[in-house]
């Protein structure tokens, strides 16, 4: 059957760059057999089509996505498709931060689409341990900004809480049906986050059960992330953690800068550093 | 088969309007090819250059599928090349059509595309009136490219338009419209809603296939840019196809030398298109247009020129989005709660934001 492999992932995965600097868009270029879908079902259907070839689908993302891929994994999947997950869990990386003793922010607002998906709960036991103002925020620019009032007056009145601001979606429990699912499939095991290091129980990996479907097994793949160290002088720890600026970076700007991205916060078009590096114009100029 | 890559290689995003593109087209191609007479030669990087006062433009259309809601390959071709002989201030005159068909294709889906080139060039005014066609053997390509190059000679209003343009910037003397030639206090005129050519065409991709009701914008704007340059005042114009709005101004600014302020409340989107973008994870300013223009306009001429516009179909909803300003040299976005932010260059094509 196999007349070598095709990888299938989403678009924004196959552009990042991994940490040997290369991503799978440049391996296509180089000979890879890449496939773009939306969404773990078009996996299947051209697992389906290519049926020569071993799929293996490359399953980057959160709560958010992770669902949708257990619900179809859970009924089966064709002979030549295998998943490797890298799909992670959110509370812990926020719980990760919280349970630090030396973070320096007073507030946290927290992922609107993830937590449509976990439900507020499993946020309760980080603000117990650490009774700080927690936002549940939607995305529009209007959710954000009552987001940041709402911390800004719970601190005020002295009465952290954990707020949902979004109430349009996220519920204290979260979409039951979809955490089952979830975790009949995955189990929960240390994972690796870029610029904060190893988090337990934050990736999401297929059960034994499973494994058949699980290309990490078939193949006899190691986890990397014990590997993984963070590029000499890149402080994006401390950035995440809000211990640090960039400016505050020695890399900053200069071996690290938005042509030649070193550190994580960088890399990501979210990242911390890479929005300040792009924006500086606009404190410069606008008085922001 | 993967791992060493000592040997650079083509990849997609080098040709999707991005700074990956530019990047290939300034240290390659310009590399071998600059450095002829002509009076808007290739380095300048504009929607046509000129030689000897004809207007000569080339462009090749690869999209799939050849048919999408409101258009098709065709189409597409006729418009495009037709626009980008526009935008320099020509008038297209001719059209040269080079078919490269795989093996197999259908004859009666040819035919479809054919009447639909000749629609639209009775549409621009213009005629194909040479051409070549190439078989090449099954899975060579994909179905089917075509390719449309064009003349034009200067646009019978571009003088006129010019004259305006000097009584605000006398001592600036400008020939043809060009990309470098705006000036801060130009206001930047949009003929149109963003993004509809761009979700239209997802709509129908492959693997992708939601309803919507949105269809291409695909159309050749003789009409609108008639109307702005016999009013006069339009100091630069292009079309925002391939990276969209961000790529468009990112290229002014960058060959100007000025900053662009633009105002988010005022960039015309759809709802639904709005709402695809959000679904999708796509930002609008960075999707592909085929029937939209952007002026940059003398301050004082602005409302003019774009109550001209609006006259015209295809600039019933034309606008103004912003400025340019000597203040920075960025295209900068004011956002609806009153920030600012920068836009800058798509790296490459759009990728969706899924994980």
């Amino acid at each position: 059957m196999e007349e070598g492999l095709q990888i299938i992932t989403y678009g924004d995965v196959s552009r990042a760059k991994g940490l040997k600097g290369l991503s799978l868009e440049d391996a296509r270029a180089e000979g890879l057999r890449l496939r773009i879908v939306y969404s773990f079902q078009d996996a299947v259907r051209i697992a389906l089509r290519d049926k020569n070839v071993m799929n293996i689908f490359f399953a980057v993302g959160f709560d958010t996505t992770a669902p949708s891929t257990a619900y179809i994994l859970e009924k089966g999947l064709p002979d030549n498709l295998l998943i490797y997950s890298c799909y992670r869990y959110v509370p812990p990386s926020v719980g990760y931060l919280l349970l630090s003793d030396d973070i320096l922010f007073d507030g946290i607002i927290n992922p609107g689409h993830s937590s449509t998906v976990t439900g507020m709960k499993p946020y309760k036991k980080y603000f117990d341990y650490k009774p700080i103002p927690m936002v549940f925020s939607g995305f529009e620019p209007i959710d954000i900004l009552i987001s940041i009032y709402q911390v800004l007056k719970q601190l005020r009145d002295r009465s952290p809480r954990m707020y949902n601001e979004y109430t349009r979606s996220v519920t204290w429990e979260g979409n039951v049906k979809a955490m089952k699912t979830l975790f009949k499939v995955f189990n929960l095991d240390e994972g690796l986050w870029r610029g904060l290091g190893i988090i337990d129980d934050s990736a999401f990996e297929v059960r034994d059960k499973f494994r058949e479907y699980d290309a990490r097994f078939q193949y006899g793949l190691e986890k990397p992330s014990r590997s993984y160290s963070m590029p000499k002088g890149c402080r994006c720890a401390d950035i995440i953690k809000g211990k640090a600026t960039p400016t505050e970076c020695p890399l900053y700007l200069k071996a690290c800068s938005l042509e030649n991205p070193i550190g994580p916060c960088m890399v990501s078009v979210e990242g911390t550093c890479r929005i300040w590096a792009e924006h500086k114009i606009i404190g410069e100029i606008y008085g922001g | 088969m993967v791992g060493k890559s000592d040997v650079e290689r083509i990849k997609v995003m080098h040709g999707a309007g991005g700074t990956m593109m530019q990047k290939l087209i300034k240290e390659h191609i310009l590399k071998y090819l600059s450095g002829s007479n002509a009076e808007v030669p290739l380095e300048y990087l504009d929607d046509s250059s000129v030689f000897n006062g004809i207007i000569l433009k080339s462009d090749s259309y690869t999209v799939k599928p050849l048919f999408f809601p409101g258009g098709d390959i065709g189409r597409l071709a006729v418009a495009g090349s037709v626009n980008d002989i526009l935008m320099v201030g020509g008038e297209p005159k001719a059209l040269a059509l080079g078919l490269i068909i795989e093996e197999g294709f259908r004859i009666d889906m040819l035919d479809r595309i054919l009447r639909s080139i000749s629609e639209t060039s009775k549409e621009a005014n213009v005629n194909v009136i040479t051409g070549d066609t190439k078989v090449v053997e099954k899975g060579s390509i994909d179905q089917l490219m075509l390719n449309m190059s064009g003349i034009g000679l200067r646009h019978k209003f571009l003088d006129r338009n010019l004259d305006v343009v000097k009584q605000y910037y006398g001592d600036r003397v400008y020939r043809w419209i060009l990309d470098r030639n705006i000036m801060p206090g130009d206001k930047i005129i949009i003929n149109g809603y963003i993004g509809d050519h761009a979700i239209a065409l997802l709509s129908v991709r492959e693997g992708l296939g939601f309803q919507i009701d949105v269809v291409s914008d695909a159309m050749p704007l003789n009409r609108v840019v008639n109307e702005a340059l016999r009013v006069g005042g339009v100091v630069a114009m292009k079309d925002p196809t391939r990276g969209g709005l961000s790529n468009l101004l990112n290229e002014w600014v960058d060959k100007g030398g000025y900053g662009i302020e633009i105002y988010e409340e005022s960039i015309p989107i759809r709802d639904t298109v709005k709402n695809a973008c959000e679904y999708l994870g796509l930002d609008p300013l960075m999707l592909g247009n085929e029937g939209k223009v952007v002026m940059a306009v003398v301050d004082e001429m602005a409302e003019d020129v774009l109550k001209a516009i609006r006259s015209q179909p295809g600039g019933e909803n034309a606008t103004i989005i912003g400025e340019v300003t000597d203040k920075h040299k960025y295209v900068v976005m004011r956002t609806v709660i009153g920030g600012y932010r920068v836009v800058p260059p798509p790296i490459g094509d759009p990728v969706p934001r899924i994980c």
